[in-house]
């Protein structure tokens, strides 16, 4: 464990070391990423102009899962996110053989070869709106809160992490599955709004069909004192389910992989 | 004519041999617009005001204006990418219009996209959600949808154009597109934007891009509004127009590679 900790520790140095060769383009992701944000806030700041809660989701709940699914942005980028970007060009043109003939643990590998230095900021910027809703919620028992919040955060970036595994598994296969970026960015971008405000159909599709919807909600109710055991209970058994089962299909399927370079 | 013809046929075998591929990008498009649909309909159910959007129309709204923004969506990275591997040297010396090969190649994609929302169409009309409108409005839309398809084009071929100054683009990309999203009516329908946002989207490109053609098919716009967003559209695809041809003739002019 202690090794992989040290190998991340190097990728991120080099990784934003190699960024800042770039340093325009890391200022204008900046200005990027905030503005972002800013538009989002003023998307909620509209919403809740017009209506004082949405299905029992108040302005400020609205902000601390926002700020939230941005938390999972800018923590995802800056460990396994870049697993969906390359993962299908290094298979097809052979890249993958000389990480099978490394000492390392090939899923790690593959999933954190790179840093996305550029999504950095998110991770500040989100804290802050983190911060700034729960000031205007003050829930009572903020530290008992913040301590079930850290597992909960943790089962849902597992979650999220096993899907990404599962989709680019897929990849042994089809080779090409570049677009599985705007797929997962879009599910990524879901996060970010209240997913447990939407009743009736709307929960059953998500429940059923994309329960990553609410890696967000959850872990912003717990902040706010909101605890719902059925759905924590179930947020934790299906991130260790997730990641065995995840795990057992990339490991599957690399027996597909013959190498194509040379 | 043939050879662009070849072009966009070799593009069409492409897509079918990566499909699955094809429908990730389809099927991110989909959930991101039934999450946003499905989100305004709890809004709309929990009392919102100041709106005359129904849960139907909000429906038919995103499912537009995410029809907009996947057919019209332009790839600028393969652009810089060509330029800073130094590719473009090889194809700018044959013997055809870059540019019209870059534009004939997206065009099998388009038109597989606009069937995969034509039946998502048809589901929401099985469904019951139903909206009407006329051919003559269809065909406006059809117009809108083009002159955005090509000034969304020509913006790619912008971008994708800095490359001749700078190594990694997608970061002026999505900074455009992202100032873009609240203006557009990606994120929001325009017109429930605060007034001052209202009032400055009025000087932006980005309402034509997509807002515009959607008040068209959700006849939410009179003649007269017609007339005018049209001729601001025209006026924004000449700026793109001139922009793009600027771009790449002062940067092809400083621009060398070193060949394989």
């Amino acid at each position: 464990m202690k090794k992989y900790f040290k190998i991340y520790i190097r990728v991120f140095k080099l990784s934003a070391m190699s960024e800042m060769i770039n340093r325009e383009n890391f200022w204008t992701w900046l200005i990027i990423h905030s503005m972002s944000l800013i538009s989002m806030i003023i998307f909620f700041k509209i919403i809740y102009g017009g209506t004082s809660s949405i299905n029992g989701w108040t302005e400020y709940q609205s902000l601390l899962v926002l700020g939230i699914g941005s938390l999972v942005t800018g923590l995802g980028s800056l460990t396994f996110f870049p697993f969906m970007y390359n993962f299908g060009r290094d298979i097809d043109e052979g890249d993958l053989d000389m990480r099978l003939i490394k000492p390392l643990d090939i899923l790690y590998q593959s999933a954190f070869n790179f840093v996305d230095f550029e999504d950095f900021v998110v991770v500040p910027n989100s804290l802050l709106l983190i911060a700034y809703a729960l000031w205007k919620l003050h829930p009572s028992h903020l530290l008992i809160n913040i301590l079930g919040f850290i597992p909960i955060f943790i089962s849902g970036m597992i979650i999220l992490f096993s899907l990404l595994t599962l989709i680019q598994s897929l990849a042994f296969k089809l080779i090409r599955v570049d677009s599985v970026a705007s797929f997962y960015w879009s599910i990524v971008n879901i996060s970010k709004y209240p997913a447990k405000a939407i009743k009736g159909i709307g929960l059953i599709g998500i429940t059923l069909l994309i329960p990553i919807a609410v890696i967000s909600s959850l872990p912003a109710e717990i902040l706010f004192g909101r605890w719902d055991w059925i759905w924590i209970t179930g947020s934790i058994i299906s991130a260790i389910i997730l990641f065995i089962f995840s795990r057992w299909v990339f490991m599957s399927s690399l027996r597909h992989y013959s190498s194509a370079s040379s | 004519m043939r050879k662009y013809f070849l072009f966009s046929w070799i593009s069409f075998l492409n897509l079918i041999e990566y499909r699955v591929n094809f429908l990730w990008e389809i099927f991110g498009s989909l959930t991101n617009m039934l999450m946003m649909y499905a989100l305004w309909v709890a809004i709309l159910g929990s009392g919102f005001i100041n709106t005359s959007y129904t849960n139907t129309s909000i429906g038919f709204y995103y499912l537009f204006i995410t029809f907009i923004g996947v057919i019209s969506n332009t790839n600028y990275w393969r652009l810089t990418n060509l330029i800073n591997s130094g590719n473009l040297s090889a194809e700018i010396i044959r013997p055809y219009n870059f540019f019209l090969k870059e534009l004939v190649q997206f065009i099998p994609h388009k038109i597989l996209q606009s069937l995969v929302f034509s039946l998502a169409l048809i589901i929401f009309f099985s469904l019951g959600i139903t909206i009407h409108f006329g051919l003559f409005q269809i065909f406006l839309f059809a117009i809108s949808t083009f002159l955005t398809i090509l000034s969304k084009f020509y913006i790619a071929l912008s971008l994708g154009g800095l490359g001749f100054w700078f190594r990694r683009v997608h970061g002026f990309g999505s900074l455009f597109w992202n100032l873009g999203g609240l203006f557009s009516g990606e994120l929001i329908p325009v017109d429930l934007l605060p007034h001052t946002l209202f009032l400055i989207s009025a000087y932006l490109p980005f309402r034509s891009l997509a807002f515009f053609p959607v008040q068209i098919i959700l006849g939410k716009i009179n003649s007269s509004e017609i007339v005018s967003g049209f001729a601001v559209q025209i006026i924004w695809l000449a700026v793109f127009i001139f922009i793009a041809k600027l771009l790449w003739k002062k940067g092809l002019s400083q621009y060398d590679s070193a060949g394989h």
